[in-house]
């Protein structure tokens, strides 16, 4: 599959300056690719357009040739930086995690969630095992993308370097399609197999 | 401690221990100890790094510094300010003149106010303002902006403005990077580092020890509410044979620039804290003498809290 | 907060205290939680009792006995006697009771209405959006008691104009509070997140929206009360609210200022503490509640 942004502009209301302006980019099934710069030159913006979150102003996301799903569930699913965001406070965690699939006991164990961890409301974990879940819960069958934005900025190296190896590990075993968005280098070398700097291709 | 850090620490924490009165589920209330017993010093002219995974108890560490911990928090151990006991009077007193502190997020800011009137605060004068927002780069506009106006790194040299501009002598900084590209949080530190060399303290708590080994005197590695060792930042630097704790050996490791390797598990909570060493679930050098108390210990210049460490 | 959450570690509350000094918030014995729900249901169980006693009680009980004029409080009469020899303290409840009712319309009405511009308004944006504000900025930009007298006066006064005029007024703080709340989870990342994951706006509504603003409805609604209450004692004491012959705080008040000239204290001082100790029971429930409905304050 392949997911793409096409000659894409982004600025807020219409009337606030471009962000991004003519940004091409495509990435494929299998692909890693990271998106660095500095902050404010779009980053983020760019991950929220390519997973639907926000709506481009110009321009078309597009997958496999069609428009992004708006009302079913979206093959590109985004992660963000900070997962006690992600997660409804009200919720235990077993309910936010099969709250669009049910993952596996495999899939658990790979992703190190200890089943006491199910039982217990989300400001009762950390970041790190709450990161956990918000990725476990779009690994459902019908992701065929990641959008991960800063997935590991808030998390301390160890923890970081776990997800970082669970992530890669699904999504090589089943050829997901990664976009990383992060502001070290060091870890964009280590993950991808593309490192491409935004402002060189945003036309803003 | 260092030995080569000569004269008074600036501040001085012994023994601190931190719980909170929490609701089990229904109407049980439970003791959480979320820090224990720990102890950590800051100089004049230095700046002490504590390090560690998220949700170790670090934040708090700054929150009782400043004496903001929320109310249901107990809090036991001694705390000195150039050798004076930090009671809530003394506190008052010095916080935000002597002691600063930059929060974690531009949250922080009242969102209603601009940020000139914020950062003079209420003894400032519009001189001192304008000197310390030129020294941090600010435009003298920024002074009329709202918060929700400021981008993250004026946002963030904004928070520090607000601490310096009453000339503090300790700085105690809750995780003031993350968010920003490396420039930034580069620029931030060094304002940290030019602050200490003028004969200031601070106490920069952070998760980002890559950054932190390049501004930092010394280094405190946090692990599950307490200081696991407090060492040279040059230790860190020549390696892991420097280092005491498998703990710190182990952050080593995991830096995408180095191994990106993680060791297993996950840092122990709620329920579950072990007898003994807290990290010992998850120590390749585990043995039977790691279920007892392991108490802090000098070695080679620094110290560890580990049974074995040489 | 989440950070030291996260960290919280358990050693039991008996090794956890063995290892400190003594903890200061432990004072009495009881839990906070305890404690609220205790102050929660007297300060209701209170309330709901005047309102009952005031539904079945005998007219007879409040009614003029001329030999009785003007007495002072005693054990047969312990809030006195007025001038129609009427039992003042029999009289209150009635009264207090009558106001409370009117509160309960006036919550329930108003709540609805703030329950249903709340949600609306955050929900579709947009023009819905502005016209709601602009209603709620005008009902608040009027003063209140204008608002109340000039919709009593049209509706012909009595006890149906003081209804519909309080009923009608309370809804504006109730719509920010709902269209704010409902904003803020609106745009959670949470619920961007439940829509991307393909779930339909009513399973959004169901499972995240509306238990997240339950809560903050019901404390507002609560805290309705008070404000209903004073309004409808303030309109009758002006005379747009009930006629004089029905019990009514407002009307005993105003009753009752005629007399102090003349050293009749109780007429006004026991109807007057009855009023004050509703209200502030009433607002001590809506604290509380809130207290227990929110989760981190609740620790403390």
């Amino acid at each position: 599959m392949r997911l793409e942004a096409k000659q894409v502009g982004f600025r807020y209301q219409g009337v606030t300056p471009w962000i991004l302006k003519d940004v091409d980019f495509v990435l494929e099934s299998g692909q890693r690719i990271a998106l660095v710069g500095p902050s404010g030159c779009g980053k983020s913006t760019l991950a929220k357009l390519l997973a639907g979150y926000l709506e481009p102003a110009e321009g078309q996301i597009l997958l496999d040739g069609k428009p992004l799903p708006k009302k079913e569930y979206c093959p590109a699913q985004m992660i963000g930086q900070h997962p006690e965001q992600a997660v409804n406070p009200r919720w235990k965690l077993k309910k936010t995690l099969t709250e669009c699939w049910s993952p596996d006991e495999d899939l658990l164990a790979a992703m190190g969630i200890e089943d006491e961890w199910l039982k217990r409301w989300p400001s009762e974990l950390s970041g790190g095992e709450l990161q956990r879940f918000c990725i476990a819960r779009v690994l459902g069958p019908a992701t065929k993308f990641l959008v991960c934005d800063e997935i590991s900025t808030m998390l301390d190296v160890i923890t970081q370097a776990q997800i970082w190896k669970l992530v890669l590990r699904i999504a090589k075993e089943r050829q997901l399609g990664l976009v990383v968005v992060t502001h070290n280098m060091a870890l964009a070398e280590k993950v991808c197999d593309q490192i491409v700097a935004l402002p060189d291709i945003n036309k803003r | 401690m260092a030995n080569d850090k000569k004269g008074q620490p600036l501040l001085e924490v012994e023994g601190l221990t931190i719980s909170f009165n929490r609701y089990d589920r229904g109407w049980n209330k439970v003791d959480l100890e979320v820090i224990h017993f720990l102890d950590i010093e800051v100089f004049p002219g230095e700046i002490l790094a504590v390090v560690g995974s998220s949700g170790s108890g670090k934040s708090l560490l700054a929150h009782s510094v400043l004496g903001i911990l929320p109310g249901n928090a107990n809090i036991s151990g001694t705390m000195k300010y150039k050798g004076k006991t930090l009671t809530e009077k003394l506190r008052k007193k010095l916080r935000g003149h002597e002691i600063a502190f930059i929060p974690q997020s531009v949250d922080f800011l009242d969102p209603l106010m601009k940020v000139g009137a914020q950062a003079k605060g209420v003894k400032g004068t519009d001189e001192q303002m304008r000197r310390v927002f030129k020294r941090y780069g600010l435009d003298e506009k920024t002074a009329d902006l709202y918060p929700f106006q400021l981008s993250g790194g004026m946002a963030r040299r904004v928070l520090i403005s607000t601490a310096v501009m009453q000339e503090p002598e300790l700085i105690v900084a809750d995780e003031p990077t993350p968010g920003l590209d490396l420039t930034m949080a580069m620029e931030t530190l060094t304002h940290f580092r030019e602050f200490a060399d003028e004969g200031g303290g601070v106490l920069l708590i952070t998760h980002d020890i890559d950054l932190a080994l390049g501004v930092a005197d010394r280094i405190a590695v946090f692990y599950a509410g307490t200081t696991v060792e407090v060492c040279a930042a040059r230790d860190f630097q020549q390696g892991k044979d420097a280092l005491r704790h498998p703990y710190s050996k182990a952050f080593l490791d995991a830096l995408p620039q180095n191994d990106f390797r993680p060791i297993g598990g996950t840092q122990p909570y709620a329920g579950n804290l072990p007898e003994g060493c807290l990290f010992a679930d998850r120590c390749p050098q585990r043995t039977e003498a790691c279920g007892q108390d392991v108490p802090m210990r000098d070695l080679r210049g620094g110290k560890v809290r580990c049974a074995h460490a040489t | 907060m989440r950070e030291q959450a996260s960290a919280v570690k358990e050693r039991g509350a008996a090794t956890g205290s063995d290892l400190m000094k003594e903890p200061r918030t432990l004072g009495p014995r009881m839990n906070t939680k305890k404690k609220l729900i205790l102050y929660v249901s007297l300060a209701g169980g209170y309330l709901l009792a005047v309102m009952i006693a005031g539904l079945f009680m005998e007219p007879e009980l409040y009614g003029v006995n001329y030999e009785n004029k003007f007495l002072l409080p005693s054990l047969a009469h312990p809030f006195g006697t007025d001038f129609m020899g009427r039992d003042m303290f029999w009289r209150s409840v009635k009264g207090l009771s009558n106001s409370i009712l009117i509160g309960l319309a006036a919550s329930a009405v108003s709540s609805i209405i703030a329950l249903i511009f709340g949600i609306l308004s955050a929900a579709a944006g947009g023009k819905t959006d502005r016209v709601i504000n602009w209603c709620v900025d005008c009902c608040m930009g009027l003063p209140h008691i204008v608002l109340l007298l000039l919709i009593s006066y049209m509706m012909g006064g009595g006890g149906l104009g003081v209804s519909v005029a309080v009923a009608v007024t309370h809804w504006p703080e109730l719509t920010r509070l709902v269209r704010a709340e409902a904003l803020q989870v609106k745009n959670a990342q949470y619920v961007k997140a439940a829509y991307k994951m393909g779930r339909s706006p009513f399973q959004v509504a169901k499972e995240h929206i509306v238990p997240h603003v339950l809560p903050v409805y019901l404390v507002g609604l609560v805290l309705l009360f008070p404000h209903a209450i004073m309004h409808e004692a303030a309109l009758t004491f002006l005379g747009f609210g009930f006629p004089a012959g029905v019990p009514a705080i407002g009307g005993i008040l105003s009753e009752a200022m005629e007399h102090i000239v003349t050293g009749k204290w109780w007429l006004c001082l026991f109807p007057g503490l009855m009023l004050l100790i509703a209200v502030m029971l009433f607002d001590l429930i809506g604290d509380k509640l809130k207290m227990l409905l929110n989760p981190g304050s609740g620790n403390e």
